[in-house]
């Protein structure tokens, strides 16, 4: 082992151009790869927390007699979806409003009489936010609701965009890597071209096949393992450089960027080994079919 | 058969091979018995590489059965080829020293394939170098090398697995006759050591310089064995 490893480090270094160039194909395609799963995996967080922090506007009919919002209030109580509510009255609405647009309260003064409907806000429990339009529906229905309001089009859109940038996402995992797999073999092959009449004279002097082959797979796996290493460090430094600003944007809902999971990160430097040691097993098949 | 004639560790059985139509070796039968010293002789052309090709290998018989060592080489799986190997000592006409690997390493190389531990791969190797009086050289690349210098590290590289069977293909074919006279003495004390040797050849002067058995081959077909080397009704 400690004499193939040699081999292929030596190997390596004999042939450090090629083997730069399949490193770096092999880390810009975890680098693409991982950069789209980093924005999968935060635009899914994103939408979760929108999602748990989703909350209902149940306004109610204008000049709805106050006697008749406890019923109301019990038929939404009864509703198992239903975390907790509260009443706003038009003058706390009014007041909210005030607060929100804070330097420009002031056109508010110019209003005669409120405009502003009572509503009840409603927190949903967890793990309902994907029933959130069937609730809507059933909760419309009740006598005196005027209209049920949250941002059922927005969260739908976006969670469209992220399950399509999921698949495109899947897609280009598979192409790029195919595509340093067929670096790899091309590597490996030119190695092999430049060093078959060696290959022969080991054979000829009693080398079995796996001795001849194991530094290739012990090559593949470095390269692979280098190009894993070099694409996560390559892709952490951008994520160190742009999450600040990318989180101030965003930091207004509450949200926090993460970095790829160590699970995520182990699986891809482990991708990316197995993708050099396939493109070796091609190169090494194509070329004993053809010696 | 006389109980004591000794095993043959080398039998060929009407082994014919053939290139296209032309046929380099032509129902050839022959028993080479263990321990023994045989040159294989004959002009240009006359098959001796071919017999030897087909002793490791290197070339399959198209009919008739070579056994060498006790393996029945035409119903060898292709895995097993390297167990063959490993009981030959090569060295071939043009040397196959690998250019890129230096004395020691194209030497080392015959025992790291046969799985020796690390600490006797540079005992064994030192020694077999000092035996051809290489050592000096053993970083040196075989290009780098002259000739005769190549030819002993092919000595080397032969002899270094302590082989049972020595193939040795024109081992003098280039060389001055000190040099040639290095190189049969390694093969001779490889014999004296109980090792089987076959050297295939076309000079005679070789072949009157060790008392062996000869094998004349001409035209792919066996022509005669003779018992001892001695000029006798050879040819040139
Ligand atoms: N690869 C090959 N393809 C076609 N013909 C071949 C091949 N190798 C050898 N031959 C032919 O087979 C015959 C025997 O060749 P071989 O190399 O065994 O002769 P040899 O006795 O070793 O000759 P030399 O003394 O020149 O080395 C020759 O006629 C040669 O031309
Ligand atoms: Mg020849």
């Amino acid at each position: 082992m400690h004499l193939h490893l040699r081999k292929a480090l030596q190997d390596m270094r004999n042939n450090r151009f090629l083997n730069a160039i399949t490193v770096a194909t092999i880390a810009l395609a975890v680098i693409i790869v991982g950069a789209f799963s980093l924005f999968v995996i935060n635009a899914g967080d994103l939408l979760n927390t929108w999602r748990q922090g989703l909350r209902l506007m149940v306004y109610l009919e204008d000049g709805l007699p106050p006697d008749r919002r406890p019923r109301i209030e019990d038929t939404l109580r009864r509703m198992p979806e239903i975390e907790r509510l509260q009443f706003i009255s038009k003058e706390a609405a009014m007041a909210l409003l005030r607060s929100q647009m804070s330097r420009h309260a002031a056109l508010l003064d110019g209003l005669t009489q409120n405009p502003l409907p009572e509503a009840y806000e409603v927190e949903v429990r967890h793990g309902v936010e994907r029933q959130m339009e069937s609730l809507a529906e059933r909760i419309e229905q009740i006598a005196g609701v005027e209209e049920v309001a949250y941002g059922k089009q927005w969260i739908k859109r976006f969670g469209g965009l992220v399950e399509l940038l999921g698949i495109i996402g899947y897609a280009l995992t598979g192409l790029f890597s195919g595509a340093a797999v067929f670096f790899v073999a091309n590597t490996i092959r030119l190695i092999l071209y430049g060093r078959r009449e060696e290959l022969e004279i080991m054979r000829l002097v009693g080398a079995s096949e796996r001795f001849i082959r194991t530094p290739f797979y012990i090559q593949a796996l470095l390269q692979g393992f280098m190009g894993g290493l070099v694409g996560i460090g390559t892709l952490y430094l951008v994520y160190r450089f742009t999450a600040g600003d990318m989180a101030a944007t965003l930091g207004g809902f509450g949200f926090s960027f993460r970095f790829l999971p160590w699970t995520a990160v182990a699986g891809a430097v482990l991708s990316a080994m197995v993708v050099g040691w396939l493109g070796c097993f091609a190169s090494l098949k194509q070329f004993i079919a053809s010696s | 058969m006389q109980p004591a004639h000794p095993p043959a560790i080398i039998r060929l059985y009407r082994v014919t091979r053939r290139y296209g139509v032309q046929k380099a070796l032509d129902a050839v039968s022959l028993e080479i018995p263990a321990n023994a010293f045989v040159f294989v002789t004959g002009p240009s052309g006359a098959g001796k590489t071919t017999l030897l090709k087909l002793l490791y290998l290197g070339l399959k018989a198209n009919e008739g059965q070579v056994i060498v060592d006790g393996m029945n080489l035409a119903r060898m799986d292709r895995h097993r080829i390297p167990i063959l190997r490993r009981r030959l000592g090569i060295i071939f006409q043009d040397y196959k020293l690998i250019a890129t690997r230096s004395v020691y390493e194209n030497v080392a190389l015959v025992l790291e394939a046969a799985g020796t531990p690390h600490r006797a791969i540079a005992a064994g190797v030192n020694s077999v170098l000092r035996t051809v009086g290489m050592e000096k050289r053993r970083d040196a690349l075989p290009p780098s090398l002259s000739g005769g210098e190549q030819q002993r590290v092919a000595v080397a590289r032969a002899l270094v697995g302590e082989p049972r069977i020595l193939l040795a293909d024109e081992p003098t074919g280039s060389l001055d006759s000190v040099s040639a006279g290095v190189v049969m003495d390694l093969i001779t004390r490889f014999h004296q050591r109980g090792g089987t040797v076959l050297v295939a050849t076309h000079d005679q002067h070789l072949i009157r310089s060790v008392p062996a058995r000869v094998i004349h081959l001409e035209g792919g077909k066996l022509v005669e064995i003779l018992p001892c080397s001695d000029p006798g009704p050879l040819d040139r």
